[in-house]
């Protein structure tokens, strides 16, 4: 039953692009029909298969590096709540500041290729892992720690074994979205410092040229790859924080 | 009713008020004087130098009665695509690589009012070389690094430019960025040369970063004259206001005389408009333009059989009918 329930959304995706573009309530220019964008999603995922790896490895990259450095530095300054007073304006100011706007610092610290790309997914990820992983660390039963202690459990223990799986759920909030939004900026960066090799940067050669059911064939095959990612986190979520279903 | 209600129905109400200010009140600039209204014209252009500009700071649209009102967009596409929605009448400054593509996906929207071609002395395009990198002839690019602006257009024309220097494109890596990169890009180390158009090329050598190479490549190598960019009026716009239409290109005839005669005073007003350096203002060279009756077709036919071959267009548009008469 649930099954069915879960074609609805996508079948009503399909009727609605096919019935926008078989009457021609959206132009061409802005949507192609729908056998068109499956034919040109063909093409590319029978001859284009190293953008798609190009850019998951970026995102899955920076992603990582945001989570090992994020999670850990997240755990410490939720704990000590003094460390996070004294770094509370760096991590809002941080935090704030809009993606595209670090593509000239991407650029000059790590110059023209991969690098710069994997540094700003990275960098955008991390503070929403830190600030969620903050709030998790926060949020631990207060009785729970009480209890570590009753039974002698020192600082470290109880960092270890009982704030930070109290924490998991809250870090695994953080994971999802700094995830999505590492695969984000991998695309905006692909299409702004370029790459030979990348989705983004195949979306705007698409767009520049109007080569419409290409574009969209190439939007399609990001959004599967988001879809991909985060059911990989969901499953790990899962399987970690088996606890909290 | 508590402190806490107090403020936030208190904000509720300014935030209200400021929308519903700016939604209904629309403000007046009309001449106390009663003088006519004049006929608004919106223009969205690329960030290039352009014709409109001139004619907008000597005056000449308001001679003519029309108020024009100028909108900028980050690139070709979405001055094309604003102009197919009617939010612009007027497109300009857009590449024909760009007209050409949006002519296949929606053909008969404009007429071209007004061109601009590089010839071979004009340096709109240039290969420029790191200053100390000791390349001093195209050979020596190969194995290294060359920056220029997204798009395949773009690609196409670099390749096309070294196939006729005898290269092999294969062997030189193209990096491609947004054009507000493309001078940050050329400064890293890694990249050595630049291949592509003003004004990041004045930009590039008037900061002492490099020394150019082959100016307008692009003439010499791929199309002579070679067309740059064109300006266009919508269609929709030409049927319901013709007598404005006429009017607006005439201004437009207007300034392009007044370009051909005052170089120093049409860098002044670039500069202005364009918000560059003065020194890249002072130096860039000028654009070459005409009006529609300059227009050479047969070269941009020639543009896209070339972007047919590079498999950037899948048909060959017909571009017989692009030209604006009045």
């Amino acid at each position: 039953m649930s099954y069915w329930w879960k074609c609805i959304g996508p079948l009503g995706l399909v009727l609605g692009w096919t019935f926008f573009t078989k009457f021609k309530i959206i132009t061409p220019l802005y949507l192609p029909s729908l056998s068109e964008t499956i034919i040109a999603l063909k093409q590319i995922i029978l001859f284009h298969g190293a953008d798609f790896w190009a850019t998951s490895y970026r995102a899955v990259l920076g992603f990582f590096i945001a989570v090992f450095l994020a999670v850990p530095l997240g755990v410490i300054i939720g704990y000590y709540k003094k460390v996070y007073w004294s770094l509370e304006f760096v991590i809002d100011f941080f935090r704030s500041l809009p993606a595209p706007a670090l593509f000239p610092l991407a650029l000059l610290f790590f110059g023209i290729g991969d690098a710069s790309k994997i540094a700003v997914a990275a960098f955008i990820a991390f503070w929403i892992i830190l600030v969620n992983t903050i709030h998790g660390v926060w949020h631990t039963s207060q009785i729970r720690i009480s209890v570590g202690k009753v039974f002698g459990a020192n600082s470290y223990q109880s960092l270890r074994y009982i704030t930070f799986y109290d924490a998991l759920p809250e870090i695994f909030t953080g994971l999802r979205t700094g995830l999505s939004l590492a695969l984000v900026l991998v695309i905006v960066a692909e299409m702004s410092i370029g790459t030979k090799l990348g989705l983004g940067q195949k979306i705007f050669d698409s767009y520049t040229a109007y080569r419409i059911p290409d574009m969209y064939g190439y939007i399609l095959v990001v959004g599967l790859l988001g879809f991909l990612l985060n059911k990989i986190i969901r499953h790990a979520e899962k399987y970690f924080v088996h606890w909290n279903r | 009713m508590d402190m806490s209600k107090k403020i936030i129905l208190g904000l509720t109400a300014v935030v209200l008020l400021t929308a519903a200010v700016f939604t209904f009140v629309k403000p007046s600039f009309n001449a106390p004087g009663g003088e006519p209204e004049k006929m608004v014209v919106k223009l969205g252009y690329n960030p290039l130098p352009h014709v409109a500009f001139v004619a907008k700071e000597m005056g000449y649209f308001d001679e003519a009665g029309l108020d024009v009102q100028l909108e900028k967009f980050s690139n070709t596409n979405l001055v094309m695509e604003a102009l197919s929605r009617g939010d612009i009448d007027v497109a300009a400054a857009v590449s024909y690589s760009t007209l050409l593509a949006f002519e296949n996906r929606s053909p008969g929207i404009f007429k071209l009012y007004e061109g601009w071609t590089e010839n071979q002395d004009t340096g709109w395009s240039q290969l420029i070389v790191k200053k100390d990198s000791g390349i001093t002839s195209p050979e020596q690019l190969v194995g290294k690094k060359v920056v220029m602006r997204s798009g395949l257009s773009s690609k196409a024309q670099g390749e096309l430019v070294l196939s006729a220097l005898g290269l092999d494109p294969k062997k030189i890596e193209f990096v491609q960025v947004d054009p507000p990169l493309l001078v940050l890009t050329f400064a890293k180390p890694e990249i050595s040369a630049y291949l592509d158009i003003q004004p990041a090329a004045t930009d590039i050598v008037e900061k002492g970063l490099g020394t150019t190479l082959i100016i307008s490549p692009r003439a010499k190598y791929v199309i002579n004259p070679f067309p740059v960019a064109a300006a266009a009026l919508s269609v929709r716009f030409i049927e319901q206001h013709p007598r404005e239409a006429q009017k607006f290109v005439q201004s437009i005839e207007k300034a392009i005389g007044y370009i051909e005669k005052n170089e120093q005073k049409t860098r002044e007003i670039f500069q202005k408009y364009l918000g560059l350096d003065s020194a890249v203002a002072q130096n860039m060279p000028l654009p070459k333009y005409g009006n529609s009756k300059n227009i050479n077709l047969d070269n941009v036919n020639r543009l896209a059989d070339i972007e047919i071959k590079y498999k950037i267009l899948d048909k060959k548009p017909i571009v017989s009918d692009w030209l604006y008469r009045y």
